[in-house]
């Protein structure tokens, strides 16, 4: 039963936590409230039996005397009603400890609402097992709807990806058309005996590169400029690259070949 | 170690407050440091760990506070009141 008020000034803040430390060792009393105004005061309510608090008080202002601060101390019996709103304290404070256990309390509550308000990413998942590879089942459904997609695929998409390949490989078909590969060969100088020739001197350079053997210059003397730069280019380890050898003329390329056989 | 022990060192001069803090946290290994102002001129320096730490800061904080003119009181308390307690670290937080 709380039936009086304590009010307790100093004038240090640690004389008041020690005078504290003594009065609430009776589980009687209870800390209503503690201020610091900022003008160097501390004050202190504390609420509990008259006969309690009397001989707290006591104890506490033997403490106070071994200070040498500021210690003042009133004891208000049956404090009216409208005292607390003055004051701006609670009518009524629970126990100590009971008062803590509430904030805890307080706190796991809200916890939990936020856990519960929010879902975390892993319940999204929860629902979905990993599916480890080899093992998937697929439906038979599935298969056979995407078969039924297949036939009832309209003929201008099969048109679309004909012309698709073509755009990748535009010199596929070209080649194998026989007046193209004619003109080709009119346009290089390249007649059927010459190109018989070509494909013996590359197989005898192919034969040199692996074996080391040597290459027939005699036959190579009979190619003109353009078939030796096309020989040229297709030699590995020639000295002259690229620019060079379509610049360089027909004993040049000849010199270079003699070099190397 | 358990923390049980609350030290209290009261100054009339901020720039002591703060010597004193430092001498104080070089003297033991404190977990909690915190300085309120009561007054005008009237600052409170509030140290937290276990009881043998807070000592050994107290008296290296009031050494360096009596050197510099400035100590008004200081103060050891074991095991204060989770009451006062709560009061006095939420004014040192505010």
């Amino acid at each position: 039963m709380t039936n009086s008020i304590c009010i307790i000034e100093t004038r240090s803040l640690a004389l008041s936590s020690q005078v504290l430390q003594q009065i609430l060792r009776s589980k009687k009393i209870d800390l209503l409230s503690l201020q610091i105004p900022g003008d160097g005061s501390v004050i202190s309510f504390i609420c509990g039996e008259y006969s309690e608090i009397k001989s707290a008080m006591e104890s506490a202002s033997a403490i106070s005397k071994s200070s040498t601060s500021y210690f003042g101390q009133k004891i208000i019996t049956k404090p009216d009603e409208k005292l607390f709103d003055l004051l701006q304290l609670k009518r009524s404070t629970p126990a100590k400890t009971e008062v803590i256990k509430a904030d805890k309390k307080r706190i796991s509550t809200k916890k939990t609402i936020t856990i519960d308000s929010t879902p975390s990413k892993e319940s999204v998942f929860d629902d979905f097992e990993p599916i480890k590879a080899g093992e998937a089942e697929i439906p038979s459904d599935s298969i056979e709807q995407n078969r039924s997609v297949r036939k009832s695929l309209p003929k201008t998409e099969v048109k679309k990806e004909k012309t698709d390949e073509a755009v990748h490989q535009p010199f596929k078909g070209r080649s194998d058309n026989p007046t193209i590969a004619r003109l080709k060969k009119e346009a290089l100088g390249i007649k059927e005996n010459d190109n018989d020739l070509i494909k013996s001197v590359t197989n005898v350079n192919e034969t040199e590169n692996e074996g080391n053997g040597p290459a027939d210059l005699e036959q190579l003397k009979k190619f003109n400029v353009h078939k030796l730069r096309r020989f040229a280019r297709s030699f590995n380890g020639f000295p002259i690259k690229g620019r060079e050898i379509s610049r360089a003329n027909r004993e040049e390329l000849l010199n270079y070949f003699k070099e190397l056989i | 170690m358990k923390q049980n022990a609350t030290g209290f060192l009261e100054l009339n001069n901020l720039a002591s407050a703060l010597e004193s803090a430092d001498q104080m946290l070089k003297a033991a290994n404190l977990d909690f440091i915190k300085q309120i102002k009561i007054g005008p001129s009237s600052f409170v320096l509030l140290i937290k760990g276990d009881a043998p730490s807070v000592e050994a800061a107290l008296i290296a904080g009031e050494a360096s506070a009596k050197r510099s003119g400035s100590f008004l009181v200081s103060q050891l308390v074991e095991d204060l009141d989770p009451a006062v307690e709560q009061y006095i670290f939420q004014e040192a937080v505010q």
